[in-house]
This record gives structure tokens, C-alpha cells and sequence, in this order.
């Protein structure tokens, strides 16, 4: 069975899938990290991280629709967390209601605060995607551990990846017989428990023989890669400019601003 | 004479459960050749292959060239002795072919460039030149058997165990793994009840029941015995 999965497009050969993925990997999570540190409201920031972020995007040659389709379909979770802003900051009201028990109001400040956060949100994820689906995976735990994510993060994480493909055919399988032997209602939710049990033992038993594979093989705790690794200048450059003119942006978004 | 490089001397196991494995099994191989463990499904063949390589507790009535499996010598045994397991995505566990060929001779302390000498050494053994960067979970099911294969053969082991290696493939894989077995250096031990398959690929039958050895002998003569494996189960 054939999956769409996240590498999908880390095998084609842009500057940015060319790049040191421990470079990428810091210059992201720095970028992620100014972005989110600006203060409220600049929005000219804003505008030079989104063009940036863009940029990218442009850059890797992943298809820009795909990045904006998976930032937006995990927009809803941080929506949850930003939706009330606008009626708990306080300030001049815009727009005042009340429905008998429920009453409040739509403040300015609040309403900016949302559009930075919202706006924070989908740069942050712009940047993250467009970091994941231009390294392969394990290229990218590998450059994590490599930058100090404890060995045992990194093999379960890059697991997790490997095998949720076998899971996910294991439980259409058993979802599968399930709907054929029919049932419905109760005793479908019934059969779904017993599912999610018989993955659990299987996913056990799997991880012990797996480990017995690793252990027959020499593996002693630690991951040997492959993989050679080198920092040129370009990489170096590279990342250094995308964080330079973050910051620049940054710089002009507050001078604007006051 | 010189020392086989397996020998079970009145190996029983019973499972925590109560369930008894194995009951007394004796017998040996000897180095270079190309033997089969068969018998009905639960006689025991399996918990035997595990035991080789210390899976379930190290028990020193098992020898391998030798040396007792012990706790002491797990580490030298497993060496030794390449474990290709029932199910090849077990084995299989890294993004890529390569790198999963290439694991083995890593935690061996190989450099990388020799690593991936020796791994693309035994692609080619196992007739797979050319799939080193292919995902493995991607493979075909003969496909993924080879790559299997494979990382145990880039780990240079001079005894190799396979369980029920066949299972799963179509006829002309299966032919095509009998072939290659044949050909692979080394001792071989092959739990199998697919008994056209044990008979392309070994001279030597060890028949299982209940977890006793039922008979011993070259594999053509315990194949064509109609009454024996009836009487045993298959």
C-alpha cells in the first residue's frame, strides 16, 4: 500500500534541499523564534518574515499550494487559543453586544493582537513545512541529534516515522474485516476497543523484535549514520543572510512602528 | 574431528505460560553445510532459532562453534550467527535500503565509506544492485526477503539462520531465495514447513514434533518418506 507521506517532496533538488540540514534546522528555528518574540502589532515585520518565508517556499521548489494547504490545516489549533483575544484585551471598544446572559465587546487592541498572532502563527508554519518537506526525515533527526537531541529522542522519533505507515495498513486492515463481518451501532464501537488493543500488542511485540534486530546487528545505543555531513560557507551564508534579514525586518517593522 | 558449528545438546524450554517449546532436542551441524529444521506450526522451530543467537535467555546446552551461548559470549555468538527473521520489516528499519545494509557494519566499527563498500557489496550478493536509496517499505515482498538478507550477509556472519524465509512469496521468488540460499557462503539452518522449498535449498533435514526431534537425515530421504511427515504433522 502506497502512502502520501512527508517525504514526498524531500527527494527534489532545490538550494534549499541542498542545504546542511543542521543549517536549515537552526536558521528555522531561530526565524520561528524572532517571529514569535515581535512584539504585537508591527505589522511591516510581518509583511518582510511573510515575503521571506515566501521566499523559501519559492526557493525549495515544493509546491507552494501543498505548504499552504498543511500550515492551514493545523491553523484551526491555534486558533482555539487565539479566538477569544479580541474580547479579553482591553482598550476602545469597536463593537459592543449583548445577548442577555452573553455580552461583550470587540476591543481595537484585541483585534490587532489577533491579526499578530494569527499572523505569527502561519509564518512560524510557512517556515516549518517548508523546512520538513524539503529534508528527508531522517536527515533531519540525524542533523537534530547531531545538534543535541538525546540519541534515544532521535531513534524514537525517527521510528515513530517509519513504522506509523505499517500501523496505519495494519488498522485499515482490521477496520476492513471489521466492516465486512458487519455489525453495527454498539457493536462496532465494540470492535473498534478490541482494534485499538490488538494494535497496541502488536505494536509491542513489534518493537521487541525490532529491537532484537538492532541488538543482532550491533547496535549498542548509538546511531552510526551514513550520512557525511558538511558545513561549507555557502550553508553557512545562506542561513546567516535568511537570519540576517529576519532581523533587518524586525529593525525596520519597530522603527515604523513607533 | 572439527568442532560443528551448531550443536543442541538436550535443549528444553517452556514458555512463561506453562507452554512447552522445546523437549530434550539433540542435534548438530556441521560447518559449511546447508541444513533444514522443519515441523508443523508450533513444534518448536522457531523458539530453537531464537535461542541460537541468545533471543530468549541464553541457555549453554547450545553451542555454536564451540562456544556455549552464554551471557559472556553473546556479544562474540552474535557475531556469528546472522538472524534473518520471519518477517522482513522487522529487519528493516531505516528510511532506506542503504542505510539499513549499511547498519550493521557501522555498529562494527567499519568507517562509512567502508560501510557502504560492504553494503552495496551485499546488495549486489542478493541481486539487488541499484536499490541502495529505494524506501524498503516500498519494496515488494521478494524485494524486501533479499534486502533482509542483506543486512544480515553485509555483517559477514559465518553461520546464517533464516526463519520460514519463504513465507509470503510467490513461486518464482521462492525459487529464485532457494537459489540464492544455495549460493550464500557459510553454514546455513532453515526453519521451514514448505517442504518443495527445503528441498532446493538443503541437503539436510532436521524434523521437528512437539518440540522433540522426530528425525535426522539427509533431506532427500526424510522428504520422500510420505508416512514420516504424515505421522509428524505435515
Amino acid at each position: 500500500m502506497h502512502h502520501t507521506h512527508i517525504d514526498r517532496y524531500a527527494g527534489l533538488s532545490s538550494p534549499v534541499h541542498a542545504l546542511d540540514a543542521r543549517a536549515k534546522l537552526l536558521a528555522t528555528v531561530a526565524f520561528v523564534f524572532l517571529v514569535v518574540l515581535t512584539p504585537d502589532g508591527w505589522f511591516l515585520s510581518y509583511g518582510a518574515y511573510l515575503l521571506l518565508a515566501g521566499a523559501a517556499v519559492l526557493a525549495s521548489r515544493v509546491p507552494a499550494g501543498y505548504v499552504l494547504r498543511r500550515s492551514l490545516s493545523i491553523f484551526p489549533f491555534a486558533l482555539a487559543v487565539s479566538v477569544f483575544v479580541p474580547f479579553i484585551t482591553p482598550g476602545p471598544e469597536l463593537w459592543r453586544f449583548d445577548w442577555g446572559p452573553v455580552s461583550g465587546a470587540v476591543t481595537a487592541p484585541g483585534l490587532a493582537r489577533f491579526a499578530s498572532l494569527s499572523l505569527k502563527t502561519l509564518i512560524s508554519f510557512l517556515a516549518t513545512i517548508t523546512l520538513v518537506a524539503a529534508t528527508p526525515f531522517g536527515e533531519l533527526m540525524e542533523a537534530a541529534g547531531r545538534l543535541g537531541l538525546p540519541s534515544r529522542m532521535v531513534v524514537v522519533l525517527s521510528f515513530m516515522y517509519r513504522y506509523l505507515f505499517l500501523i496505519v495498513d495494519e488498522t485499515s486492515h482490521m477496520l476492513l474485516a471489521r466492516n465486512l463481518r458487519g455489525g453495527g451501532g454498539k457493536s462496532l464501537l465494540r470492535a473498534s476497543g478490541g482494534i485499538v488493543g490488538a494494535l497496541l500488542v502488536r505494536s509491542f511485540e513489534h518493537a521487541d523484535r525490532l529491537y532484537f534486530a538492532m541488538l543482532l546487528r550491533g547496535y549498542d545505543g548509538r546511531t552510526v549514520s551514513l550520512r557525511p555531513f558538511h558545513l561549507t560557507v555557502r550553508d553557512a551564508a545562506l542561513s546567516g543572510g535568511f537570519l540576517g534579514l529576519t532581523a533587518l525586518g524586525l529593525i525596520l517593522g519597530g522603527f515604523f512602528h513607533a | 574431528m572439527p568442532e560443528p558449528a551448531i550443536a543442541v545438546n538436550g535443549l528444553s524450554y517452556t514458555y512463561a505460560d506453562g507452554a512447552r517449546a522445546l523437549d530434550g532436542v539433540t542435534f548438530s551441524i556441521a560447518s559449511g553445510e546447508s541444513a533444514a529444521l522443519i515441523g508443523h506450526n508450533g513444534s518448536g522451530k522457531s523458539t530453537l532459532l531464537m535461542h541460537l543467537t541468545g533471543i530468549l535467555e541464553p541457555d549453554p546446552r547450545i553451542a555454536v562453534n564451540g562456544l556455549p551461548v552464554t551471557k559472556q559470549n553473546l556479544r562474540t555468538i552474535r557475531r556469528m550467527v546472522g538472524f534473518v527473521f520471519q518477517n522482513p520489516r522487522d529487519q528493516l528499519f531505516m528510511s532506506t535500503v542503504i542505510e539499513d545494509v549499511a547498519f550493521g557494519p557501522l555498529n562494527l566499527g567499519m568507517d562509512r565509506r567502508e560501510a557502504l563498500h560492504t553494503a552495496e557489496h551485499a546488495l549486489m550478493d542478493v541481486g539487488l544492485d541499484g536499490f541502495g536509496g529505494r524506501v524498503s517499505y516500498h519494496l515488494s515482498g521478494g524485494e524486501m526477503r533479499r534486502a533482509a538478507i542483506a543486512t544480515v550477509l553485509a555483517m559477514a556472519p559465518e553461520i546464517i539462520v533464516m526463519d520460514e524465509p519463504s513465507s509470503g512469496l510467490d513461486p518464482r521468488a521462492k525459487r529464485e531465495l532457494a537459489a540464492l540460499i544455495r549460493a550464500l557462503p557459510g553454514t546455513r539452518l532453515i526453519s521451514s514447513h514448505d517442504l518443495e522449498f527445503i528441498r532446493a535449498c538443503t541437503d539436510r533435514v532436521v524434523l521437528l514434533n512437539r518440540g522433540r526431534v522426530a528425525a535426522d537425515g539427509p533431506a532427500g530421504e526424510i522428504l520422500d518418506d510420505r508416512e514420516l511427515l504424515e505421522a509428524n504433522g505435515l
